[in-house]
């Protein structure tokens, strides 16, 4: 029993979220049903907060007690390193950022009804995407992906009287439902050739000599997953079903999808490319393959996100499309891994996605209030924003340029970490080709809205009030957009001093 | 050889699962088709742990926490089905369009 959680303590953040989880559901049930749920939104985020507070002191801790190294619990099923400790922190950012927007707007959570289940739902996503990002087991990789994946389904649909919503909703169930079921048969099919769950028993087993008769298998179980994981990141030829599910949900959740989920299937994918899948990519016959569907899945990702983002006029479906393009410029790094042997990885990928969680949320806050105010979710309710709000306007247009990879904001030093590691090696040149002329591209729909609030007369003259909350919300992420361009290497240093 | 049989059974149950969730109007059918895949891994994962090339008990485990997220995935789709029909009146899946690509230029 000793071995199965020596270092408990470790996993107190852990512990803290179910513990809220719990109580909040308890709560909600003694609770008269008449009574408003508003405070549910303050307990959240006081257990988000208080959760964050124990994830530094167990990174102290394990630093100064344990020497930074890995610690596996429950048979190495479950890990605390340094990538998981970073996602882990990602993940609660993004989800202080959702409550902060959750609470600024009424809109943006539920209206009045499900307020006690919209903010321990989210509790439970954030607990599905923690296990997700520490697994290092088949089967709990598996439990932590549908904990987000069934949490999020349910969040999408939360207002039910709202038409849109749930027919995002049901878009997101059947659509995340055939990717959960390909993932799992390419897991299945993992565990047939290897006769184990445990992602670093498997590599041990592939990288030893596997029969030829299986090893087509294991290559059928990695695109089955790959597929999967398309769907789930919303990677180019499977994203069909991000911007209809963005665009009827409410911007605080598609804040939610564009971020946290984003950073715990990405965790997902790099943990199993890692520590089972890497062998395969050393063998002659057929490891090229791999690298070009991978490589295919970024580029396709980076033309079709930016190229179908040109069109739309509804700001929420525009930020799906964009997210889209910047999971492609995400996912480059990690299709050249063997060709750079994973040198900077890590630091590179994790500054984009500090920067990306950064300015997405900032960009998803504003639209909120925005399309809130206007009733419609069209551009055009950006329309004058400079005169109705100049601070509100001018932070908007620092998230755009970020997202455009202008210089001098977070989004720009990321994109130039990004592509100096595919110039790396050969094949990275095409890639890195590919990045620049579709970053091209996307300016002309960044700085559609910059257009709109600056040169277009508001429909309405009035101020646009933002409650504090959302101020709060706004103002972290642009002062870290801003810091973060001028002192990149204190993240990188960050990173460097956790080994990655 | 026996494996070979049920690989093969658990390949066609999830190609018709795929078939069903790609072309049935029936929102329930298309609910169905999504289990029928997930029902095809558990056959797969058994058999894998009875005559695979290193069986061992871990597949059982594994279809046991497949089947439990089966149902509950199940149950929060008939939910949100639901939801979606009280709203519409309608379970055919061609019906649910309102958001879509062209939206803005319709109007």
């Amino acid at each position: 029993m000793e071995t199965f959680l020596k270092f408990g303590y470790l996993l107190l953040p852990e512990a803290i979220i179910i513990g809220s989880i719990v109580l909040l559901m308890l709560l909600d049930l003694f609770i008269p049903a008449k009574r408003s749920r508003r405070f549910f939104g303050w307990l959240a985020l006081l257990a988000g907060l208080g959760a964050s507070v124990a994830l530094i002191w167990v990174w102290i801790i394990w630093k100064t007690h344990l020497d930074g190294r890995p610690i596996q619990y429950f048979d190495s099923a479950y890990l605390f390193d340094a990538v998981s400790l970073i996602l882990k922190l990602f993940i609660l950012l993004s989800l202080i950022f959702v409550f902060l927007l959750s609470l600024g707007n009424k809109q943006n959570s539920t209206g009045n009804s499900y307020q006690a289940e919209y903010y321990y739902l989210m509790l439970v996503a954030l607990l599905g995407a923690w296990v997700l990002v520490s697994s290092a087991d088949l089967i709990t990789l598996f439990v932590g992906l549908e904990l987000l994946s069934l949490a999020s389904y349910i969040l999408v649909g939360i207002r039910k009287e709202d038409q849109n919503a749930v027919e995002a909703a049901w878009k997101y169930v059947v659509l995340g439902g055939v990717a959960s079921a390909f993932i799992l048969y390419g897991m299945s099919f993992l565990y047939g050739m290897t006769g184990n769950t445990n992602l670093m028993e498997i590599y041990n087993s592939l990288q030893l000599s596997v029969q030829p008769e299986a090893i087509l298998y294991i290559y059928l179980s990695f695109f089955l997953m790959l597929f999967g994981f398309g769907f789930k990141i919303s990677a180019a030829p499977f994203h069909t079903w991000v911007a209809d599910v963005y665009q009827g949900t409410t911007s605080a959740m598609a804040a939610f999808l564009a971020t946290i989920t984003k950073v715990a299937i990405f965790g997902f994918i790099v943990r199993l490319l890692l520590l089972s899948y890497l062998p395969l990519f050393y063998r002659n016959n057929w490891n090229h393959y791999l690298e070009w569907a991978l490589m295919g899945i970024a580029i396709l990702s980076m033309i079709v996100g930016n190229v179908l983002a040109l069109r739309q006029t509804e700001a929420k479906r525009l930020m799906a499309y964009s997210g889209i393009a910047q999971i492609g410029y995400i996912l480059v790094p990690l299709t050249l891994i063997t060709l750079t042997q994973g040198m900077l990885f890590f630091r590179v990928t994790f500054f984009y996605f500090f920067a990306y969680i950064l300015m997405v949320a900032g960009a998803f806050a504003v639209i909120s209030q925005v399309t809130a105010q206007a009733g419609t979710g069209e551009i055009r309710a950006f329309a004058g924003l400079y005169r109705r709000n100049p601070l509100l306007a001018f932070a908007m247009s620092i998230f755009l340029i970020s997202l455009a990879g202008f210089p001098l904001t977070a989004g720009f030093i990321g994109k130039f970490f990004l592509l100096t590691n595919a110039f790396m090696t050969k094949k990275g040149i095409l890639l890195g080709v590919v990045m620049i002329l579709t970053t091209i591209l996307s300016y002309f729909y960044y700085f559609r809205f910059v257009r709109q609030m600056y040169f277009r007369q508001p429909d309405q003259p009035e101020r646009i009030a933002i409650p504090w909350t959302l101020r709060i919300a706004i103002t972290i992420s642009l002062v870290g957009t801003i810091a973060l361009a001028l002192l990149p290497q204190l993240l990188l240093q960050l990173l460097q001093s956790l080994g990655l | 050889m026996q494996i070979t049989s049920y690989l093969a059974l658990a390949a066609i149950l999830f190609s018709i699962g795929l078939y069903g969730v790609l072309s049935k109007r029936n929102a329930v059918i298309v609910l169905f088709s999504i289990e029928l895949m997930l029902n095809a891994v558990n056959i797969n994962l058994v058999a894998f742990s009875k005559y695979g090339l290193n069986p061992s008990v871990t597949g059982h485990i594994f279809s046991l926490f497949t089947i439990t997220v089966a149902a509950a995935e199940a149950a929060v789709g008939i939910a949100i089905l639901l939801a979606l029909y009280r709203l519409r009146g309608t379970s055919n899946v061609d019906e649910y369009d309102s958001l879509k690509d062209e939206s803005d230029l319709q109007k």
